[in-house]
């Protein structure tokens, strides 16, 4: 029992990654893969849906927080995300937007609540204070409006105060 | 933090799924959900309308027993019910804000000065500036500009307003009064030397005898708290006064008058003179007294109605401390207050200075933000 027990998970671009049992129990979708598992030999779990960099980094995220669990993120983000996370979290959210949220997605897919939680807030921590333009821009969204609907939706926004 | 990151590739969102983005949004407020982020596209627009709909049944339509499921966001927010969830929202938004401000904020040594200069401060002060702004049909407080904008400097045009603000006041104390040489007085003494203050604002505390009117006026103006254990009680006689100045940010300063009126009836003849200039009216409800009841609730709103339309109300339970059993209970409060003026209900104490001060923040950046026509304009 002393032995640690590993689980080899495979990546979509077939990576495999020797992680600890004990972290990777992080991910629901392990989890409950495991439970029905053999016990004995190191299982090998394919993860089919997320690439080797996110999943690398959902391993990193997961050694250093099954020992000290994230903090809850509070909803609505108050400020910054900055101001509301540890450090090694903030470094850990150094990373460019396409890898954001392919770890979301890797998040979700894997069912790491925490992990989920910690990148969505970052995301609306970059939305948070942006005009609608700028956020379109940042994200490269199309505006599908047309100009009647966006011209009545600003006008909706002008009635505030009861009559 | 944006400029480190690479320019981003193009259409990232189109691969994540709808629950996905709706978790983020879930992080985002909503005020600035109603005001920002359903502005980006349409499928942002259903998914923040799911949260802002949600949020108010959560808030109000519990409360509410004629509660129809409200589908449609354009439609919500055009209702009676979505106007005043919005006006809501953006006093809740600007009192959290104030208690942060309150929270991280010193003194001056005789304590008649607060300063909240973090470099937080400005920033997140002239976002919330931003959706303040948006209203251009607000009405107006009182007004008693003391600084020009230096917008006005560089172009004509809008002086009118700034002067008619101005004179529209002094007019309507001129057709009241017929005593003008006081009238001028009064004017000439709200104006603290030029370039000290941005803003005036006149606080008014009203409510019940034994409300603890003084008591907040105590604690936010001149730190001390209630003494839990003592059980006395003074009553004021006429009227009590105090003055605090706020600086926030850089660039900002509001003086603030809070006044404090006697509650006794008997006492009160100048009552309406001091309502019709007050910008905010605090009123104060003790929910265990025998006298506090919807009815005293809705005689005190009427006489602030007819005597200062245009302030804002903020209602406020006080003695949470003390256990009693509630003849108004916080939900009751909250309902009121949001039905009949869209406003904020708060629950105190007078025995710490914490919720006090906050409301008297609140009061100060209140005055700033539905100020017309400063401060940066974010859409």
């Amino acid at each position: 029992m002393s032995e640690t027990k590993q689980v080899e998970l495979t990546s979509k671009d077939k990576v495999s990654f020797k992680v600890d049992r004990d972290v990777i129990l992080m991910s629901g979708l392990v989890k409950d893969m495991l439970e029905e598992g053999d016990e004995d030999e190191t299982p090998i779990i394919p993860i089919p849906n997320v690439d080797s960099k996110p999943l690398q980094k959902v391993i990193e995220y997961c050694q250093y927080h099954h020992k000290e669990p994230a903090q809850e993120i509070e909803k609505p983000l108050k400020g910054k995300i900055e101001d509301v996370i540890c450090d090694w979290d903030k470094k850990f959210l150094e990373i460019d937007q396409s890898l954001l949220i392919e770890l979301i997605m890797a998040a979700n897919y894997l069912n790491i609540k925490d992990l989920l939680d910690l990148t969505c807030a970052k995301v609306a921590s970059m939305i948070k204070g942006k005009s609608p333009e700028q956020i379109r821009e940042m994200f490269g969204i199309e505006n599908d409006f047309t100009p009647e609907e966006e011209a009545k939706i600003r006008e909706e926004n002008k009635w505030c105060e009861e009559a | 933090m944006l400029q480190q990151e690479p320019t981003p590739s193009s259409a990232i969102f189109e691969v994540l799924p709808n629950e996905l983005i709706g978790e983020i949004l879930s992080h985002i407020s909503h005020v600035e959900l109603i005001f920002n982020t359903s502005h980006v596209c349409k499928c942002w627009r259903n998914l923040c309308g799911e949260y802002i709909l949600q949020g108010y049944e959560k808030t109000f339509n519990s409360l509410s027993e004629n509660s129809t499921r409200q589908v449609d966001l354009n439609g919500f927010l055009e209702s009676v019910n979505g106007r005043k969830f919005k006006k809501y929202l953006l006093r809740k938004e600007a009192f959290e804000f104030a208690s942060k401000l309150a929270r991280n904020s010193t003194k001056s040594v005789d304590i008649k000065s607060c300063f909240a200069m973090e470099r937080w401060v400005d920033a997140e002060l002239s976002i919330l500036k931003g959706y303040f702004n948006i209203f251009t049909d607000m009405e107006e407080l009182p007004m008693f500009p003391i600084r020009k904008p230096t917008v006005i400097e560089s172009n004509q045009a809008p002086p009118s307003s700034f002067f008619g603000n101005t004179l529209s006041f002094l007019g309507s104390l001129f057709s009241k009064s017929n005593n003008t040489t006081n009238v001028n007085q009064t004017v000439t003494s709200e104006q603290p030397p030029k370039s000290e203050f941005d803003y005036l604002t006149k606080v008014l505390l009203d409510g019940d005898y034994a409300s603890g009117k003084t008591s907040l006026l105590n604690c936010a103006m001149n730190d001390t708290p209630v003494n839990a254990s003592m059980n006395s009680h003074m009553t004021t006689i006429g009227i009590d006064f105090a003055i605090k100045s706020f600086h926030i940010g850089e660039t900002t300063k509001i003086k603030l008058q809070l006044w404090d009126q006697c509650g006794p009836e008997r006492f009160r003849s100048i009552t309406s003179a001091y309502y019709k200039n007050s910008s905010v009216i605090l009123l104060l409800v003790d929910p265990s007294s025998e006298y506090s009841t919807l009815e005293s609730m809705n005689q005190k709103l009427t006489a602030i109605k007819e005597n200062a339309p245009k302030a804002e109300v903020i209602l406020i339970t006080t003695k949470k401390d003390q256990n009693n059993e509630r003849l108004i209970s916080n939900e009751i409060a909250d309902k009121y207050a949001f039905e009949n003026f869209g406003g904020l209900h708060l629950d105190i104490t007078n025995t710490n200075i914490e919720e006090p001060s906050a409301i008297i923040w609140y009061c100060a950046i209140l005055k700033y933000l539905l100020a017309p026509g400063v401060g940066n304009k974010l859409i």
